[in-house]
């Protein structure tokens, strides 16, 4: 198993230089010059000349993917170009704020959403699953903009309930989250509630059920002991999947909630150029991308005795 | 040895004169036939394609092979070789012919309720798209107008507004510059098309080359494929894609070189269309590539492309011809999933406003503009909520399409 882990950590290196190769094309090739964008169209040659000497985007080309290569591999991305803070630190802040949004969200609506399943597939072409199938493609087709506008207008504009915008690392900062939460579970629940629905009907359709039953087994132990146990190999896999990027947070709902995070983070950094911080933040997110799919794999490979690591 | 003959037929003195006589006359009854036969002709064929019937006997006939029994019986016909009319459902499969997939799944299709109902939905938005594209509704779309400014669903501006408007009827209200949001609405639908088409087939395309080339090949094609792959898939998807369109509307040159090509100039898409279609298109291939990749797998070593190399065809003709074609179905849901993606990926990048020019009419421009009439004292609901509505009812549709479409191909539930 450790020389399947290492092989797969040395294969995690091209993806990273991958990831490199990428954010620099666009960002150092093919983007416009950050320095006239950050001094307008009346800066001076000498402004912008000692400008991009302090950026370092005089330099040419290999040079700079030299420099980034090695930001990379120590870490430590420089400042921020535009509040001049150390990158590592802003990591550190936004992290939590997201995932304060995301991870009891994503708790929640995956619990959800297996109930939901469960219960779909159990009484499956009755009404209930029909109707639970029917909104959850409905529910899908509506813009995830629509949800959030109409969700801070309704409840925290309308009926005055909730705050409609802020955020608190302390007990009383719920009242903040309560609101993106539900959107988030609402966002989701759709499409996970399909996908382990049909998991479950898969499950279902298996030999094993039949045995079990054939055996005089009762429906509550073959539903949660055999089919549950089966289905969660899918289920975990998926879940550990998205994990990484609910450490980068919800971009959208972080802009809507004025939420401090690393999705807000990132897309000012994109608009205002903001190299260092898309350079860690992206890197930063490939790294968790490649951990959390090595743990999928190991996972699978310990809940499915059938999977060999190869 | 005498033949008798009795039916010989003998001219009589009047035979000569009648066909000097007649001869123009059959010259243009011949002509006149032809021209009937080549109207006949060229109605079937538009009739068989647009509303094939099915063979009594043998039931449909599959798509190519309607075409090309028709063409060719359509020239015999017109070529006085046969009186047969060319038959409305083509050629009629042979003894011991299977229908094939495709004919199964449009079977399992045409049988499904959802799949009529969100076929006819969807055929509806396009023809409000192609309209509104050809300036027959909406046409006034750009019209901004004085002192008809957020006028409610219903409502007709007052005295004070210009003469040639005051008696008009706004369905869907006006928008903050006094344009008709039910014209904004229709012409959104365009938009939204455009995108969902161009984005969805450049993004499968991409997908499908280099899925098929590395799961055919395998060896270093193949690494190079699943690393472009995971790589993309590393970064998070509306990070990677807000970080494209971004860098892509920054871009002098791309933007110069765009205003010189057709599509500009005479197809007049517009400047944030393209960049949007090229940015969502260059960023979400990857499922399609996965999908394509793992059934070609499946498929290199099947006897049938063996034999295809036995008898020396081209690799290229292997995988176009005949692998490819037994993978499609699995593109086209994937294209319609990507279609729902784009349309609903506007919304997201014009909110942020890296999508469309503000001027122009998309329903992400107009949820994006909503968002902040609700907030006003008095709460401008209907651009918000007509936009959000139109895209909920395309989005459904293909959702629901895909679904059926999916079951109808599926081959585990084939019987």
């Amino acid at each position: 198993m450790w020389a399947y882990v290492i092989r797969r950590l040395l294969q995690a290196i091209p993806t990273v230089l991958g990831v490199t190769l990428i954010v620099f094309f666009l960002f150092n090739v093919v983007a416009d010059d950050p320095a006239a964008t950050e001094l307008g169209d009346k800066a001076t040659p000498e402004a912008l000349a000692e400008l991009r000497r302090e950026l370092g985007t005089d330099q040419p080309l290999h040079l700079q993917y030299v420099s980034f290569l090695e930001e990379t591999v120590t870490l430590d991305f420089g400042d921020s170009w535009k509040n001049k803070r150390p990158v590592g630190a802003m990591l550190r802040e936004g992290l939590v704020p997201s995932m304060t949004v995301t991870l009891p969200a994503f708790l929640l609506a995956t619990m959800f959403a297996v109930s939901l399943a469960l219960f779909c597939a159990f009484y499956r072409d009755s009404v209930a699953d029909r109707v639970t199938v029917i909104a959850s493609v409905a529910g899908m087709s509506i813009s995830s903009l629509a949800y959030i506008i109409f969700g801070q207008y309704f409840v925290s504009f309308e009926w005055n309930l909730l705050p409609i915008f802020g955020h608190e690392l302390s007990i009383r900062g719920f009242v903040f989250l309560f609101l993106p939460w539900s959107i988030w579970i609402a966002l989701t629940v759709g499409s996970e509630v399909r996908f382990f629905r049909t998991t479950m009907l898969e499950e279902m359709g298996q030999d094993y059920v039949r045995t079990a039953a054939a055996k005089g087994l009762g429906t509550k132990r073959i539903l949660f002991k055999h089919i549950l146990k089966n289905a969660m190999i899918p289920v975990i896999t998926r879940v550990v999947i998205t994990i990484p990027f609910l450490f980068v947070g919800s971009l959208l709902l972080e802009k809507f909630f004025g939420i401090p995070g690393l999705g807000d983070m990132s897309l000012q950094a994109i608009l205002e150029q903001d190299f260092p911080v898309i350079k860690a933040i992206t890197i930063f997110g490939a790294l968790l991308y490649i951990v959390f799919n090595l743990i999928s794999d190991l996972l699978y490979a310990v809940v499915d005795p059938r999977v060999r690591l190869k | 040895m005498t033949v008798q003959s009795t039916n010989v037929y003998r001219a009589s003195w009047l035979a000569w004169p009648t066909r000097l006589f007649c001869w123009p006359l059959s010259v243009v009854l011949y002509l006149t036939g032809l021209v009937w036969r080549a109207a006949g002709a060229l109605f079937a064929g538009v009739a068989g394609v647009l509303f094939p019937q099915p063979d009594p006997d043998h039931g449909w006939p599959d798509g190519r092979k309607r075409f090309v029994g028709f063409a060719r019986q359509g020239l015999r016909y017109l070529a006085l070789q046969s009186d047969e009319f060319p038959p409305f459902h083509g050629r009629v499969r042979q003894e011991g012919e299977t229908p094939g997939p495709w004919w199964e799944a449009k079977r399992r299709l045409k049988k499904s309720h959802v799949a009529l109902a969100s076929t006819l939905i969807f055929v509806l938005y396009i023809y409000v798209g192609v309209m509104a594209q050809a300036g027959v509704v909406a046409g006034d779309y750009k019209t901004k107008t004085k002192r008809a400014e957020f006028l409610s669903p219903g409502g007709s501006p007052g005295e004070d507004a210009p003469a040639e408007i005051q008696d008009r009827t706004y369905v869907l209200g006006t928008d903050q510059l006094g344009r008709d949001v039910f014209a904004l609405m229709l012409r959104g639908a365009t938009t939204a098309l455009w995108i969902g088409l161009f984005a969805a087939t450049l993004s499968s395309l991409i997908g499908m080359i280099l899925g098929a080339l590395a799961g055919f090949f395998g060896g270093w094609i193949d690494d190079l494929v699943v690393w472009g792959y995971t790589t993309l898939s590393a970064i998070p998807y509306l990070l990677l894609l807000i970080a494209f369109s971004y860098v892509f509307k920054n871009n002098a040159d791309l933007t110069d070189w765009y205003k010189d090509t057709f599509l500009f100039t005479s197809w007049q898409i517009s400047l944030g269309l393209f960049i949007l279609i090229l940015a969502i298109g260059l960023t979400s291939w990857v499922g399609t590539c996965r999908i394509v990749r793992a059934e070609f797998i499946k498929h290199r070593d099947r006897d049938y492309v063996l034999a295809g190399r036995a008898m020396g065809l081209p690799t290229r003709r292997i995988i176009f011809k005949h692998v490819l074609p037994n993978v499609f179905h699995m593109v086209i849901i994937t294209f319609s999933l990507l279609f729902i993606g784009a349309i609903k990926s506007e919304v997201i990048l014009s909110f942020l406003g890296l999508g469309l020019e503000p001027s122009e009419a998309s329903w992400g421009n107009m949820i994006s503009k909503g968002a902040s009439e609700l907030l006003r004292a008095e709460t401008v609901w209907w651009q918000i909520t007509a936009a959000t509505a139109a895209l909920f009812g395309l989005v459904l549709s293909v959702n629901l399409f895909a679904d059926s479409l999916r079951d109808a191909l599926d081959p585990r539930l084939r019987k």
